[in-house]
């Protein structure tokens, strides 16, 4: 895991990553394109266009209405001109005094209906007349007459009996004609009041007059630049007027049309300008500042009220800036021509205006842009709630599992996973389930069978890397150690407390390798455990068993095994442990002592009554030694007639023996009766040692108390004896040789030296002797050798190597020249053993150089066995020389004599040894030289100390000398002593003297 | 996978019921205050009314509506006739006609024949019981068609007959003989009354013989022929299920021609201007009876010429009656909504409910002589009460209204096929023969004839029956 680290991630990231990515570059792509594209501003170009289109249209439409059919009034015109001139021609009266006689009505009644089908025809609200000769507004008369009638609904369809049609003027006379219905507002005449603020009849008369005659009516033709309101009435409109004029010139009056604002409204459908008549239409007039002066205003979103902060500009001819306190607004501008080039009022322009506020006429951009913002957070919301989703569902199965799975871990209950909806997770899991449910199963088993084992198991898990140690719950317990918790160990900890537990347990390590642990429980029985480790790859697993029973059992079965069947004491095994404990304890043992014992007459015993007898007097020694000893001494019977018995515990070696005395007074008092009838009486010999005095250690006080039981079976049995270590020193010794020999054997660890033999006559050297040297720590006498050959039975050993080292040594030095080559060789042979035929050929080959000058001493023996002694001189290459050795020491000398008939004989030294005072042995050598010189046989005289007895043997006729005063042997033989050279020198002297 | 397809199911059904939640919100209204609905009234008010109706709109527009989402544009079309011609117009899709509005004033023939072309919205279902119950049920009745509950015309304002007096006049006539609004309370003394304000004011010119003036006019004849031979016991239009049939008794047609043709031709009675109100200002007559919304058409100043004026004042007295059955003319156009858009006709219905509401609706009726329409503002007390500014012949006139509602039977002719072209028949037979036959009496009168002369040949009963065939004639068409 851990070199996966830097890529630990959850399914759930991997997906919510890829997916944002996949979503961002998205995005990404859809904002750059409409960017790019500059969409929004097309869009907000398109709708100034699509405003300023309906303005022109709209313009077009109005300005047609007002210059070429509202105020296109010259059939009317003509019409009241044409009456006034009958009326005038009818009556005789001037135009002013027609004006003056207050006879209007009948004038207007003559022309009221053409008026009403002018008004229906031009649909306009309202039309008027007014007739006056001595001027309007300004020094004007009061009153004037005339008539105003208005038509609410100018765009339906005339009314029967002019329904629709309400004066607000006229003369009482048209009102009781009864065709006209008045308004609340009628008033007979037109009154100053009426003229207030924009005589909308005053302007064009005072043109005409002003024009006097050159203007025709139409140029003079006006349209009132601000709203009016009659008096009386509150409805604002605007007019178009123009004069009256007879053909004389004469101006009469005014004629005119009228626009209630509110219906001018309703030809100004702000509506058409934008959704949601956002829009608004303002008919409007240039002032002289050249802004804008509002004349009609169409709004849905504005009144005339709040028109006093707005501020019209021109940007172009096309465009005007609208502007209020908050908002900025954008106008199309279209200019309408009411006017005839310089007629009197072509000063004032006026305009249709469109505008809206920029919010309102960009809206569509700014719908496509929130649209846009909208679907974009949309899209972006529901894409990270999608891939939220699609990675949380496609992580949550798995998370779930997972989840599942480690807390089953923590758990530690089997897992069971639940059903994820996906097929392959299903399948995963199902298979990951069944695989744990088999582990488990094979778990369960397994627990079941420890737990049926009854032995308590507990085991532990290092892995290398982590540091995590996985231990059973029942681990430490196990070890004694309860709370320590195992949730949190780390492997630091875990070798820490082990440590610590262990150092109050005895342990040792079993045959198997395993570790048993002691410990002493509180109850003060003892518990064993086993642990074992095994390394498997990284892991390291430990396994500690409770094997009290089995351990206890085994202690048991040991005991019963170790015990003697017949006599219930310790066997050897069982004793050897328990005296094992017992020493490794010495405050427990202090001082002691440790008996063997054997017992005298059970051969015999066995013999003569047989087994069973035998083994009742086994039975009654046994019984005896442990109830004559004191408790806890540990009595065991090694077996056969064999016993052992340790005291231990005593103070000082003073008590131990009167133990003992007593033991050995109890032994004596036993008595039985034989099957014969006789009684007998227990004898058993024993030894002892002491503990520590002599030894502290079980193998050795065992070694010296048999020894000194032994002691006691040679000498005098029925005793119980102390240890003598002088003996066993003894003892030691003679087994150090014996050892030793055997050492010498198996290496070949044997060197001969060589001792020249001089001739008697010369002094020159005829032979040397080859002479065993052994150099072993304690075995050094070539003696001790033969004897220790002999007991081991291994002569032939001797034999062998004798013959095969002595020639080697020999030949080396005959090779280095320190020898002389025409001496001969004495290699002292036992007379009873031969080569074998193998060896002889052996022999044979190696040294047949020197075979011819080869001289067999043959050691005088009990009995001297000629057979072997005829296959000795019988050898291939053998010259068949012998020499008789030792002579006079012993063992029938003469008998040996006869049936060897050496050709040498050697006096042995026991006879040369102060031959020069003792006569006997003077003529012992008399008799043998003369014996020998008679049978043409050689005498040597060997172990020749001292000049006298050198001088004597001479005399005495000995042919040859050899000893230490002559030449000690050597590795290199020395040559004659100088005093052996002056005697003989000297004797020689004398003997030439004599002859 | 039974329970995953499940769930999804669940999960859509969230997704859509949340969707209709969020279109559904804001109380079930369809309607969108930041996309307001535009709804056109069509109405033949004219003057104050027109000027109180649309101050009205204003303050609906600038409150409620802004609010919910309405936008209420109001249109005059100038008088009743033009009103239905151009609703039919349009309702027929005639060419140049325009779109049909939302609402528009009808009487209830009006209202019916539109209905019959299938373009009336039953407002029943947006009115809970509670709201119904609110109005006087003989306004709500006007608009059940069928008998089923329908409310096809939905009551808004409703004005009745009363007799508008030139009190500074009539004082003066009143002072010199004697004379009390007794005289006018009932149809028979209202005709000696108007003989003896004749003869008053012929005598004030010993020189010019049969220069008397009227005292009394009459606006709306056809509610004098209906109303006065109800009160007769005679009902001209039985109407059951939208089907007619005529009941134009000769005995009360003969009253009704006694009460008023003959007292015409004689010049006791005129109407020579437009409307009586035109009369009443030029001076020609000193009572009427009219509307009760042509009070606001009261001059304050009668110009006997056009440079002679003076100040008069006014009152409202109770509309004389016949001796017999007590009846009032129930008018006064309502609102009928035609069929639409759901969010339309919410919106309508939502102005309206507004609009007859009691305070606004008391000051519609202040403004414009109309009555409310509610049981709770149709009293003197709720309307006085009401804070809004009063004129002063207003107050008189809905004194008055107010008792003629509570003290008579409402009437109104039910809705049948040619009602109106019916009903003008009744307007027109009788006033235009009073009219062209006094127009044959002023010419004999000044040729220098008497008045029993000029007349004598009018007052035959072979005049009246020929009126009255040919009358009865012109009505039988109509019957179905």
């Amino acid at each position: 895991m851990s070199d996966h680290k830097g890529k630990d991630r959850t399914i759930f990231w991997m997906a919510l990553r890829s997916l944002l990515l996949v979503l961002t570059v998205e995005m990404l792509l859809l904002v750059g394109s409409l960017v790019a594209g500059g969409v929004i501003q097309k869009l907000n170009r398109n709708a100034q266009d699509i405003l300023s289109k309906q303005v022109e249209n709209r313009g077009s439409y109005v300005a047609n209405d007002m210059a070429l059919n509202w105020s296109n009034l010259s059939a009317i015109s003509d019409k009241v001109d044409g009456c006034l001139q009958e009326i005038l021609n009818d009556k005789r009266m001037t135009a002013a005094e027609f004006a003056e006689s207050g006879e209007s009505a009948l004038l207007i009644n003559e022309v009221c209906q053409d008026m009403i089908d002018t008004m229906y025809s031009k649909q306009v609200s309202g039309i008027f007349m007014l007739i006056n000769t001595e001027g309007l507004g300004g020094s004007a008369p009061e009153t004037v007459q005339g008539i105003y009638m208005r038509d609410l609904d100018p765009t339906s369809m005339p009314s029967d009996l002019h329904a629709d049609i309400l004066v607000e003027r006229a003369p009482v006379a048209v009102v009781r004609a009864g065709y006209l219905a008045t308004d609340t507002s009628w008033q007979p005449v037109f009154s100053a009041a009426d003229s207030i603020d924009q005589p909308f009849f005053y302007k064009p008369y005072q043109a005409a007059v002003e024009g006097k005659g050159k203007l025709s009516a139409e140029a003079c033709g006006y349209w009132t630049t601000q709203t009016y309101n009659l008096s009386g009435d509150n409805r604002k409109a605007i007019a178009y007027s123009q004069p009256l004029i007879l053909p004389d010139g004469t101006v009469y009056g005014v004629i005119g049309v009228e626009i209630l604002s509110d219906y001018f409204q309703t030809l100004l459908p702000s509506g058409e300008l934008l959704e949601r008549e956002c829009g608004s239409y303002m008919i409007a007039s240039s002032t002289e500042d050249g802004s804008l002066a509002p004349v009609i205003l169409s709004s849905e979103r504005l009144s005339d009220g709040k028109m006093d902060g707005f501020h019209f500009t021109f940007t172009d001819q096309k465009k005007t800036a609208v502007t209020d306190e908050e908002n900025e607004y954008y106008g199309a501008v279209r200019n309408m021509v009411l006017y005839s080039r310089n007629a009197p009022f072509d000063s004032d322009k006026w305009y249709l205006v469109g505008f809206a506020k920029e919010d309102d006429l960009y809206a569509f951009a700014i719908q496509v842009q929130r649209t846009l913002m909208a679907s974009f957070i949309g899209t972006i919301l529901i894409g990270l709630i999608g891939i939220f989703l699609v990675s949380y569902r496609l992580s949550k199965p798995i998370h779930m599992l997972s989840g599942e799975v480690e807390k089953a871990k923590q758990t530690g209950e089997l897992l069971s996973l639940p059903s994820t909806g996906i097929r392959e997770i299903d399948q995963f899991s199902g298979a990951i389930t069944r695989m744990q449910q088999e582990v488990a199963d094979s778990a369960t088993r397994f627990m079941q069978i420890i737990r049926m084992s009854s032995v308590d198991l507990a085991g532990y898990e290092l892995r290398e890397g982590s540091d995590r140690v996985y231990v059973t719950a029942n681990y430490f317990p196990l070890m004694g150690a309860e709370n320590v918790d195992i949730d949190n160990l780390t492997v630091d900890k875990f070798r820490q407390i082990k440590t610590e537990i262990k150092k109050n347990i005895t342990s040792r390590t079993a045959e198997d390798g395993s570790t048993i642990y002691a410990m002493q429980q509180e109850n003060g029985k003892m518990k064993y455990l086993r642990s074992t480790t095994t390394q498997d790859g990284d892991k390291l697993v430990g396994l500690l068993e409770d094997v009290t029973v089995s351990t206890l059992e085994k202690k048991q079965i040991e005991r019963e095994r170790d015990s003697d069947i017949l006599t219930k004491l310790y066997g050897r095994q069982g004793f050897r442990r328990e005296a094992e404990e017992l020493f490794a304890q010495p405050d427990v043992m202090k001082h002691a002592a440790l008996l063997m014992i054997d017992l005298d007459n059970l051969k015999t015993t066995n013999d003569r009554f047989g087994h069973n007898f035998g083994d009742l007097y086994i039975q009654t020694a046994a019984r005896c030694f442990q109830e004559n000893t004191p408790e806890g001494t540990l009595c065991a019977r090694l077996g056969g007639d064999e016993f052992q018995i340790l005291f231990y515990g005593f103070d000082d070696r003073e008590t131990i023996r009167q133990c003992l005395d007593k033991l050995y007074r109890a032994i004596g008092e036993v008595e039985f009766v034989l099957p014969d009838g006789q009684n007998m009486g227990l004898s058993a010999s024993g030894g002892y040692a002491w503990y520590p005095e002599d030894s502290d250690s079980l193998p050795v006080l065992m070694k010296y108390s048999d020894f000194a039981m032994y002691q006691v079976k040679r000498t005098k049995k029925g005793q119980l004896k102390e240890f003598d270590s002088e003996a066993w020193k003894q003892q030691i010794s003679e087994d150090q040789s014996r050892l030793e020999f055997h050492q010498m054997l198996d290496a070949g660890k044997i060197s001969y030296h060589f001792q020249p033999i001089f001739r008697a006559e010369d002094g020159e050297i005829y032979g040397y002797e080859a002479l065993m040297r052994v150099d072993m720590p304690s075995l050094r006498e070539p003696k001790m050798v033969l004897q220790i050959a002999r007991e081991e039975g291994l002569m032939s050993e001797i034999e062998r190597l004798t013959m095969f080292k002595a020639s080697e040594s020999y030949m080396a030095l005959l090779d280095k020249g320190a020898v002389s080559p025409s001496a001969f060789l004495f290699i002292n042979s036992i007379a009873n053993e031969d080569l074998t035929t193998e060896d002889e050929k052996e022999y044979h080959g190696r040294f047949a150089q020197i075979q011819d000058r080869i001289i067999i001493e043959i050691t005088e023996t009990e009995n001297l066995e000629m057979e072997l002694i005829r296959k000795k001189s019988a050898a291939e290459g053998f010259t068949g020389i012998f020499a008789l050795d030792d002579y006079g020491s012993g063992y029938n000398s003469e008998l040996n004599l006869l049936t060897l008939n050496p050709h040498y004989v050697k006096v042995d030294v026991t006879i040369v040894r102060d031959i020069d005072v003792d006569e006997n042995k003077q003529q012992i050598v008399r008799n043998i030289v003369q014996y020998a010189h008679e049978r043409g046989m050689k005498i040597i005289a060997e172990g020749i100390e001292t000049g006298a007895e050198m001088k004597k043997l001479l005399e005495l006729e000995v042919d040859f000398l050899q000893g230490f005063y002559l030449a000690k042997p050597g590795a290199v033989p020395p040559a004659l002593s100088e005093d052996a050279r002056l005697l003989l020198w000297d004797r020689r002297q004398s003997g030439e003297a004599k002859e | 996978m039974i329970i995953q397809k499940k769930k999804r199911i669940l999960c859509a059904l969230c997704v859509l019921s949340l969707a209709f939640a969020a279109a559904g919100c804001g109380d079930k209204s369809p309607l969108d205050p930041k996309n307001p609905t535009s709804i056109t009234v069509w109405t033949y008010y004219n003057g104050d009314q027109l000027s109180a109706f649309d101050s009205l709109v204003e303050d609906f527009n600038e409150s409620v509506g802004a609010e919910k989402g309405i936008i209420v544009k109001s249109v005059s079309q100038g008088s009743v006739n033009d009103l239905e011609t151009n609703v039919l117009a349009a309702v027929q899709g005639e060419v140049g006609a325009d779109e049909v509005p939302n609402i528009f004033m009808a009487y209830a023939d009006t209202a019916y024949t539109v209905d019959q072309l299938g373009q009336v919205m039953d407002l029943k279902d947006y009115l809970s019981e509670e709201e119904k119950s609110a109005y006087i049920d003989s306004y709500i009745k006007e608009g059940d068609f069928a008998g089923t509950g329908e409310i096809k015309i939905f009551p808004t304002a409703k004005s009745l007959e009363v007799l508008v007096l030139n009190k500074t006049d009539w004082d003066v006539f009143a002072a010199e003989t004697g004379a009390s609004y007794d005289d006018l309370a009932d149809m028979e003394s209202l005709v000696a009354t108007a003989q003896k304000y004749y003869e008053w004011t012929d005598a004030k010119t010993p020189d010019v013989p049969d220069d008397g003036k009227a005292l009394f006019g009459r606006d709306a004849m056809a509610n004098y022929m209906l109303i006065g031979s109800m009160q007769l016991g005679q009902e001209i239009f039985q109407v059951s299920d939208g089907k007619m049939t005529l009941n134009f008794d000769k005995t009360v047609a003969r009253k009704l021609w006694d009460n008023y043709y003959i007292p015409y031709i004689k010049g006791y009675f005129a109407a020579t201007g437009r409307f009586r109100s035109d009369d009443i200002k030029t001076g020609n007559i000193i009572a009427y009876v009219g509307s009760s919304s042509s009070v606001s058409f009261f001059p304050d100043t009668v110009s006997v010429s056009d440079s002679e004026s003076y100040p008069i004042e006014m009152d409202v007295l109770a509309c004389p009656e016949f001796e017999g059955e007590d009846y009032a003319v129930q008018q006064g156009a309502g609102m009928v909504v035609t069929k639409g858009e759901e969010a339309e006709v919410y919106a309508c219905v939502e102005f309206l409910k507004w609009f007859t509401a009691d305070e606004r609706n008391i000051k519609f009726s202040v403004d414009s002589g109309y009555l409310p329409v509610t049981k709770t503002g149709n009293s003197k007390d709720a309307i006085t009460g009401s804070g809004a500014e009063i004129k002063d012949s207003m107050l008189k006139t809905l004194n008055v209204g107010v008792d003629m509602v509570n003290s008579n039977e409402m009437y109104t002719t039910k809705a049948f096929e040619g009602g109106t072209k019916a009903r003008n028949i009744l307007e027109y037979s009788l006033s235009d023969k009073a009219a062209a036959d006094r127009e044959i009496v002023v010419g004999r009168i000044a040729q220098g004839l008497s008045m029993e002369e000029s007349t004598a040949e009018f007052e035959l009963d072979d005049n009246f029956d020929a009126w009255y065939e040919e009358t009865l004639q012109s009505l039988q068409a109509f019957v179905q």
